[in-house]
C-alpha cells in the first residue's frame, strides 16, 4: 500500500548526524586540556585514563561517520553538493584522529616537561583548542543552516565565525613556532628522544587546528554554492 | 433489465476505487500534520473526512464530467448504448485490477492515469474514432505540466518563507505576520473553488465578480482568525526556529485541509466517473448530451473515500506520521499549498491530474530551494516509469475485458 505515498521520496537527512558527529569530535578535543594538565601534574595514571576516553570518543565518531557515508548514495539529491559534505565529514573526522594521536604520543612513555617550555606548550594547547572550539561553533550548527536553507542571517553568522577560525589558526601556528623555539633554546638540557616526542606532539596539535580550519573551509564552500 | 446489473457492478467497483483512494492517498496530505503533532490522529481523521468529502461533493463534478464523457464520446454510441455501458464497466474493472497489481508490487501508480488509460483502451477497442484526441492531449499535457507548475509554486513559496521569515531579523515575529497572508490565500481559493462554477444542482454558481468578493471576504475572516490566534502564542523557548516551526504547524493543518479538499475534488472522478456515465444512461434510457452529474453519485463517491479513510487510511496516516520527520512544517506547508493550488486549478478545468505526482513535483521544488535534506531520486525515477507504463497496460486490460464482455453478451 506504500506505492502511492510520497514519503518514500525522503532519504535520511545527513545534517543531524553531521551535528552529532561534531559533538563527538568536540568530546575528543575537550579532553586534550585535562590531558595536558595531568601531564604537568605528572599523573600518568590519569593521563592513561583520559587517553582511553579520547580513543573511545574517536571510535564513536568513526561509527557516526560511516553511518553518514552509507546513507549518501549518488541517487540522493541534497541541498548542498554531496562531495562537499563528504570532504567536510572527512576533515571533521580528522580532528578527532589528530586528538587521538596527541593522546597516544603523550602516554607512550613518561615525559617530563621542562619548566622553560611549559609556558609555550600550554600556550600552544590553548591556541589550538581555541581554534577547534571556534570551528565547532560554526560546524555544529549545520542543522540550523539547513533549517534556514543555507541562506540569510544564519549563513552570515557562520561565515563570520569561519573568518574568526582562520585568524585563530594563524595564532596557533605562531604559538607552535614559539614552542619549537623554546625547545631548541634549551636543547642541550633535553635528550633527543624527548625532543622528538615533543615535536610529534606539537605536530599532532597542529593537525587538530589544521583540520578544524579545513572543515570550516568546506563548510564555506557549501554556503557559497547555490 | 441487465442495465441495472451493470449499474450495480459499476457501483460496487466505483465504491471499491473510492475506498482505495481514501485508504491510501489521504495520508499524503495529513501524515505530516499528525507527525508534527499539530493534530491527533482522531482529529486528523475527522478533518480529513470533512475536506475530502467537501472537495468531492462541491467540486468533483468537473473532472467527473471529463471522465464520463470527455475522453470517449458517448454520443457515438447512440445506436447501441449497451456497448458504452460495457465499455465503462470494463474501464472501471481494468483500472481496479491494474491498481491492485501495481500496489502488490509496490509501484507508485496513479489512480488517475489508470482510469484514463482504461477508458482510452475501451475507446480504442470500440473504434479509435470514438476518442476525443484533443481532450486526451490536454489531459496528458496536464500530467506533465501539473508537477512542474506545482514545483515552481512550491519553490517560490518556500523561497518567500526563507526570505521573509527564516532569514529575517526576527523570525518569530515575521512568522506571525507571514502566516495570516497565506491563510488569506488558502481560505479565498477554497471559497472560490466552491462558489464559482460550483455544483450546479445546488445553485453554487455565482458570477465571477460576486464570487471574487465573497471569497475575499471569507479569506479575510480566515486571515484575521489566524492573526488573532498566533498573537496569543508567546515565545517560550530561546530557540527562534523552533518557535517558527511551531507556528507553521497551524498553517500546515490548514494547507493539509486545502490539499485534501483538492484531492477529493480531483480524485473522486476516478471512482465515480464511469459510474456517473452508466447512471446517466440507465436513468434516461438513452444517451443524452446534457445531463449534469448527479450530486448523489458525488456524495456516494465522497462517502466511499471517507470509508476508506476510516477503515484503513488512518493506519497509513499513523505509520507515515511516525516516520515523517523530514518534512518540517515550514517545508510541509509549502508543498501542500502548492500541490493543492495546482490540483484544484486543474479540477476546475476538468483535467484529471495525479495528485500524488503534483505532490512529488512540489517536494522536488522545495528541494531545489535547498529546503529538503535528502530526496531519493530513484523513487522519482520509479514514479516516472510507472506513469509511462500505466497508460498502455491499463488500456490493454480494459480493451481485453471489453472484447470479452461484447463477445459474451452481444
Amino acid at each position: 500500500m506504500r506505492g502511492r505515498l510520497i514519503f518514500g521520496l525522503f532519504g535520511r537527512s545527513p545534517f543531524k548526524p553531521l551535528h552529532d558527529h561534531m559533538m563527538k569530535v568536540k568530546e575528543c578535543t575537550s579532553l586534550i586540556k585535562p590531558l595536558f594538565n595531568a601531564l604537568i601534574a605528572g599523573d600518568l595514571e590519569e593521563m592513561r585514563r583520559i587517553a582511553q576516553e579520547v580513543s573511545k570518543a574517536e571510535h564513536e565518531a568513526d561509527k557516526i561517520k560511516n553511518e553518514i557515508r552509507s546513507h549518501l548514495p549518488k541517487s540522493i539529491f541534497l541541498p548542498v553538493a554531496r562531495e562537499d559534505i563528504l570532504v567536510f565529514l572527512r576533515e571533521q573526522d580528522a580532528i578527532a584522529d589528530a586528538a587521538e594521536e596527541v593522546a597516544l604520543f603523550l602516554t607512550l612513555r613518561e615525559l617530563r616537561i621542562h619548566d622553560k617550555i611549559r609556558g609555550p606548550l600550554m600556550e600552544l594547547v590553548d591556541k589550538v583548542l581555541d581554534t577547534s572550539d571556534t570551528a565547532a561553533k560554526a560546524t555544529s550548527e549545520i542543522h540550523l543552516l539547513f533549517e534556514t536553507a543555507f541562506r540569510g542571517k544564519e549563513k552570515e553568522r557562520v561565515l563570520s565565525i569561519i573568518s574568526e577560525v582562520e585568524r585563530k589558526k594563524w595564532e596557533a601556528d605562531m604559538a607552535r613556532l614559539s614552542f619549537a623555539r623554546s625547545i631548541f633554546e634549551i636543547e642541550e638540557e633535553l635528550d633527543p628522544t624527548t625532543i622528538y616526542l615533543l615535536l610529534e606532539i606539537s605536530s599532532g596539535l597542529r593537525r587538530i587546528a589544521h583540520h578544524a580550519e579545513n572543515a570550516c573551509d568546506y563548510l564555506r564552500m557549501m554556503l557559497s554554492k547555490g | 433489465m441487465h442495465e441495472y446489473w451493470i449499474l450495480g457492478a459499476a457501483g460496487v467497483l466505483g465504491l471499491y476505487m473510492a475506498w482505495n483512494i481514501g485508504a491510501n492517498d489521504v495520508a499524503n496530505a495529513f501524515g505530516t500534520s499528525v507527525g508534527s503533532g499539530a493534530l491527533t490522529l482522531r482529529k486528523a481523521l475527522i478533518v480529513a473526512a470533512i475536506f475530502e468529502f467537501s472537495g468531492a461533493f462541491f467540486v468533483g463534478a468537473h473532472v467527473t464530467d471529463t471522465v464520463r464523457k470527455g475522453i470517449v464520446d458517448p454520443m457515438l454510441f447512440q445506436n447501441d448504448p449497451d456497448l458504452f455501458l460495457y465499455g465503462m464497466l470494463s474501464a472501471l474493472l481494468a483500472a481496479s485490477i491494474w491498481i491492485n497489481i501495481a500496489t502488490y508490487f509496490g509501484l507508485p501508480v496513479s489512480t488517475t492515469h489508470s482510469i484514463v488509460g482504461a477508458i482510452v483502451g475501451f475507446g480504442l477497442a470500440s473504434g479509435a474514432g470514438s476518442i476525443s484526441w484533443m481532450k486526451l492531449v490536454h489531459i496528458v499535457l496536464s500530467w506533465i505540466i501539473s508537477p512542474i507548475a506545482g514545483g515552481i509554486i512550491a519553490y517560490l513559496v518556500f523561497l518567500a518563507v526563507q526570505r521573509k521569515v527564516l532569514s529575517s531579523e526576527s523570525p518569530a515575529a515575521s512568522a506571525v505576520r507571514f502566516i495570516p497572508v497565506i491563510a488569506l490565500l488558502t481560505f479565498s481559493s477554497l471559497a472560490l473553488a466552491m462558489i464559482y462554477k460550483g455544483l450546479k444542482p445546488l445553485k453554487l454558481n455565482l458570477p465571477a465578480p460576486k464570487a471574487a468578493v465573497v471569497s475575499l471576504a471569507v479569506g479575510f475572516i480566515g486571515m484575521i482568525a489566524f492573526y488573532v490566534a498566533l498573537r496569543r502564542f508567546r515565545k517560550e523557548t530561546n530557540h527562534e526556529y523552533d518557535f517558527v516551526e511551531r507556528n507553521f504547524k497551524y498553517l500546515q493543518v490548514l494547507t493539509a485541509c486545502y490539499d485534501s479538499f483538492a484531492h477529493g475534488a480531483n480524485d473522486v472522478a476516478n471512482a465515480v466517473g464511469p459510474v456517473a456515465a452508466i447512471f446517466a444512461i440507465v436513468k434516461t434510457g438513452r444517451i443524452a448530451a446534457k445531463v449534469p452529474v448527479s450530486p448523489i453519485i458525488l456524495a456516494i463517491g465522497g462517502l466511499g473515500i471517507v470509508i476508506g479513510l476510516a477503515t484503513w487510511g488512518y493506519k497509513v496516516i499513523e505509520t507515515i506520521g511516525r516516520r515523517i520527520t523530514e518534512l518540517t512544517p515550514t517545508r510541509g506547508f509549502a508543498t501542500e499549498f502548492a500541490s493543492a493550488t495546482v490540483v484544484l486549478f486543474c479540477s476546475k478545468l476538468g483535467l484529471p491530474v495525479s495528485t500524488t505526482h503534483a505532490q512529488v513535483g512540489c517536494t522536488v521544488g522545495v528541494g531545489l530551494a535547498r529546503g529538503i535534506a535528502a530526496i531519493n531520486l530513484r523513487v522519482v525515477r520509479n514514479i516516472i516509469l510507472s506513469w509511462i507504463a500505466t497508460l498502455p497496460i491499463s488500456a490493454a486490460i480494459a480493451a481485453g475485458i471489453y472484447e470479452l464482455l461484447v463477445h459474451l453478451f452481444k
